[in-house]
């Protein structure tokens, strides 16, 4: 059943199911749920959730992270990446926290950046926000 | 004349007399009666519905299925009359609208006005709840940027609001948010029981490059073929419910 939020119940707002083959350039404020096949970049302020069958040859940005597919390209998280035993990253990873799961590969360069660059993140962006407020 | 009443084509059937006599009492009984108009097998909807929007009444009610009250609300966009329905058995657009029946007199008389959006097909047709794409190895381009495909046969539902019923995971459609909801179901057959899989997108426009062979919209109406669909946003001035979905 529907409620009369914007999001779904769960928050996720978009859903690439399986058999489902994307290419582009991929901007969304909401949850996403990757289950296909993705080429290009993928970017939310949301969550994001990489199945374990999923196959992105894409460059990821998002809020918070769940990983178990494949893939090729960097990832940029500002809160928590987790990396399910299924997961296959080809690609530098940074994030300010990171759950590495036993059995996950990983080739590339992995940075943690901790809860300070995190709290400095949101503190630039109050900044920024509040400079904008002003402007206006 | 402030309100003008369209009925379906179908309620000319005799089944329909005591409905629409208690139908009729009730809503003088409300003050909001008014004009009358029978649709006739061989009426000509879009000359009839030209004709009675030319006498700028307050409200036109379609009175029927969901078929009618799709075209009339494509009849409706841009003008300064507000669009009106009574369903008659089970209805999507009613569920959405949160007005059955049973509380249409009610709803009339209550005018609660909600500014909707409305989908377009190829510029030619439009549909008030949702279009049902029926393909095979579709191809589609969201938004003029995001190429979307997959193999074999695939729904595609564009959705601007949808009744309760509906229960696909996503976000929630809404008719005022000048967006569409977009959907890709594709059915796989597992051992027992068929297990849909789905894919959701929310877009403003959708470009369909190949694969269609069946368009339906709002449950009713069959249009041949459709090479993009989109949003008009807050095109048309609706009377709904207080149990409407959005």
């Amino acid at each position: 059943m529907f409620t009369k939020n914007a999001s779904g119940k769960d928050g996720v707002e978009t859903i690439i199911g399986p058999s489902v083959k994307i290419e582009g350039n991929f901007v969304c404020q909401g949850g996403i749920v990757v289950e296909g096949e993705v080429k290009g970049t993928i970017k939310t302020s949301g969550f994001l959730e990489i199945g374990e069958k999923a196959s992105l040859s894409a460059d990821v940005t998002a809020e918070e992270a769940k990983i178990g597919g494949e893939v090729r390209g960097t990832i940029k998280v500002n809160g928590f990446l987790e990396v399910t035993p299924t997961a296959k990253l080809f690609g530098d990873i940074e994030a300010a926290f990171v759950s590495i799961a036993r059995g996950a590969l990983i080739k590339g360069k992995c940075v943690i950046l901790g809860g300070e660059a995190k709290q400095q993140k949101s503190a630039a962006k109050q900044k920024d926000e509040l400079t904008e407020l002003r402007d206006e | 004349m402030n309100n003008i009443y369209i009925y379906d084509q179908e309620l000319s059937n005799r089944r329909y007399q005591k409905v629409l006599e208690q139908l009729e009492t009730r809503l003088t009984d409300l003050g909001i009666g008014g004009k009358i108009y029978r649709l006739a097998p061989l009426t000509r909807f879009e000359d009839a519905i030209r004709d009675e929007v030319a006498k700028k009444p307050k409200t036109i009610v379609a009175v029927g299925g969901d078929a009618l009250v799709s075209r009339l609300a494509g009849a409706l966009v841009g003008k300064d009359i507000a669009l009106g329905f009574v369903p008659i058995g089970t209805s999507m657009i009613g569920d959405a609208f949160g007005i059955t029946l049973e509380s249409a007199c009610r709803t009339l008389a209550a005018r609660r006005l909600v500014t909707l959006d409305i989908g377009k097909v190829d510029n030619r047709h439009t549909f008030l709840c949702r279009a049902e794409i029926t393909t095979k190895n579709p191809k589609i381009i969201i938004d003029g940027e995001l190429s979307v495909s997959t193999e074999g046969a695939a729904t595609i539902e564009a959705i601007n609001v949808i009744g309760d019923e509906f229960g696909y995971r996503g976000a929630v459609p809404r008719a005022d948010d000048g967006k569409l909801n977009a959907y890709i179901l594709k059915t796989q057959s597992g051992f027992l029981t068929k297990e849909i899989s789905q894919s959701a997108f929310i877009c403003k426009q959708l470009e369909i490059i190949s694969g269609v062979t069946k368009v339906l919209l709002d449950g009713g109406i069959e249009v041949a073929g459709a090479k993009s669909l989109e949003i008009t946003p807050r095109a048309l001035t609706a009377i709904v419910g207080k149990d409407r979905t959005f």
